[in-house]
């Protein structure tokens, strides 16, 4: 969890080589797709594929999912997925990943604390280890289960297979624990607002509902970008859409975003967007020119 | 005072959620994250272990049995 700035990992396939940067810039964007897009924004040329975690991911209920942008014949695709990934990332001090360029071969990438490591595997040895994210051309899942959606006619611009385990290296002391306390409950509390049912199938991090839609991903439902910056399950956007529950709970684990910002972000996020569309439309003009 | 055991007695209902792997961390430690709880979560999706480390006295068992959507945990007294 980073308070003041945005920790990006960059990652580039062909090299084999990696890099965090420091985006205080990042900061206003709150995390998920504003981060998300801003990232593919300033990368379009260069990235194949970019996942974001929320600010919450793993601390509250319910705040479970990883964000997946990448570009598909100059068609923007963004894809959700749940497991274990997004709480992970947060909770090694990883805003977002930026997988750059594009490698044949299959690359495990496994990270812990400052220290990362690429490996290269055969496709089988890949798959036999329990991967956070496992990305490939029609394939996007964490833990062998919890599906990014269907690519079907929307590959992934990668040439092998990504796997990549996050170790979580880091935690934070809780300063105002009551607090934290009696907000997490009432968020338990809570989850009669869901539009699923509880079951018992395999449930994301942090979420107790162990619903059947954890599996498929979040393709048939569209969601308000205020919970899509946390990265809220799609199914949880009545508690994530109110701006005073996030902003209570963004203070109880020590970000100081104020109001007015929270209040900003939707309109912050759907500019980008929109310089994202506009670039993307130009590289479409010029290609069937 | 008898002393009390956490055991995972009904861990093949585990749907992986880890909500008892950050209250360990919250009620014991008091921080937040996984990186310092006691109890880990192992597996593949429906077939999860649950694994709890005994090291040191565990103070409010009560709460991850309270936590568990579930219901795996059960609390010993010896």
């Amino acid at each position: 969890m980073n308070t003041e700035y945005k920790r990006i990992l960059y990652i580039n396939l062909a090299t084999k080589e990696y890099e965090f940067k420091i985006h205080q810039d990042l900061r206003n964007y709150l995390g998920g797709i504003g981060v998300g897009y801003k990232l593919l924004l300033d990368n379009i040329d260069e990235a194949s594929a970019i996942i974001t975690c929320g600010p919450l991911s793993g601390y509250f209920p319910y705040i479970s999912k990883a964000c997946l942008l990448y570009t598909h014949a100059n068609r923007l695709v963004e894809k959700f997925g749940g497991g274990v990934i997004a709480a992970k990332m947060n909770m090694a001090g990883i805003d977002g990943i930026v997988l750059i360029g594009n490698s044949p071969e299959n690359l495990h990438i496994s990270v812990f604390d400052q220290e990362v490591t690429i490996a290269t595997e055969t496709a089988l040895a890949l798959k036999d280890n329990q991967l956070d994210l496992a990305l490939s051309k029609k394939i996007a899942h964490s833990d062998s289960y919890f599906n990014f959606g269907s690519l079907d006619g929307l590959e992934l611009p990668l040439e092998g297979h990504v796997g990549i385990n996050i170790d979580t290296s880091s935690s934070i002391n809780m300063v105002g624990f009551y607090d934290y306390e009696k907000l997490y409950n009432t968020l338990l509390d809570d989850y009669k607002m869901l539009t699923v049912e509880p079951g018992n199938n395999p449930s994301c991090m942090g979420c107790p509902m162990g619903c059947d839609k954890s599996s498929k991903g979040e393709d048939d439902i569209n969601v308000a970008i205020l919970p899509r910056c946390l990265i809220a399950c799609g199914y949880s956007e009545e508690i994530f859409k109110h701006i005073p529950t996030v902003y209570a709970c963004l203070t109880s684990i020590g970000y100081t975003y104020h109001h007015s910002y929270l209040e900003r972000v939707p309109s912050l996020v759907g500019e980008v967007r929109a310089n994202i569309n506009e670039v993307l439309n130009k590289y479409e003009t010029i290609i069937n020119s | 005072m008898p002393k009390r055991y956490l055991t995972a007695s009904r861990e093949h209902k585990c749907i992986g959620c880890q909500l008892c792997v950050l209250a360990a961390s919250r009620y014991e430690k008091r921080k937040l994250g996984a990186k310092d709880s006691f109890i880990t979560i192992k597996g593949q999706p429906g077939r999860y272990k649950i694994q709890i480390d005994y090291g040191k006295p565990i103070k409010y068992p009560e709460k991850i049995v309270k936590i568990c959507p579930q219901n795996c945990f059960d609390i010993i007294t010896s």
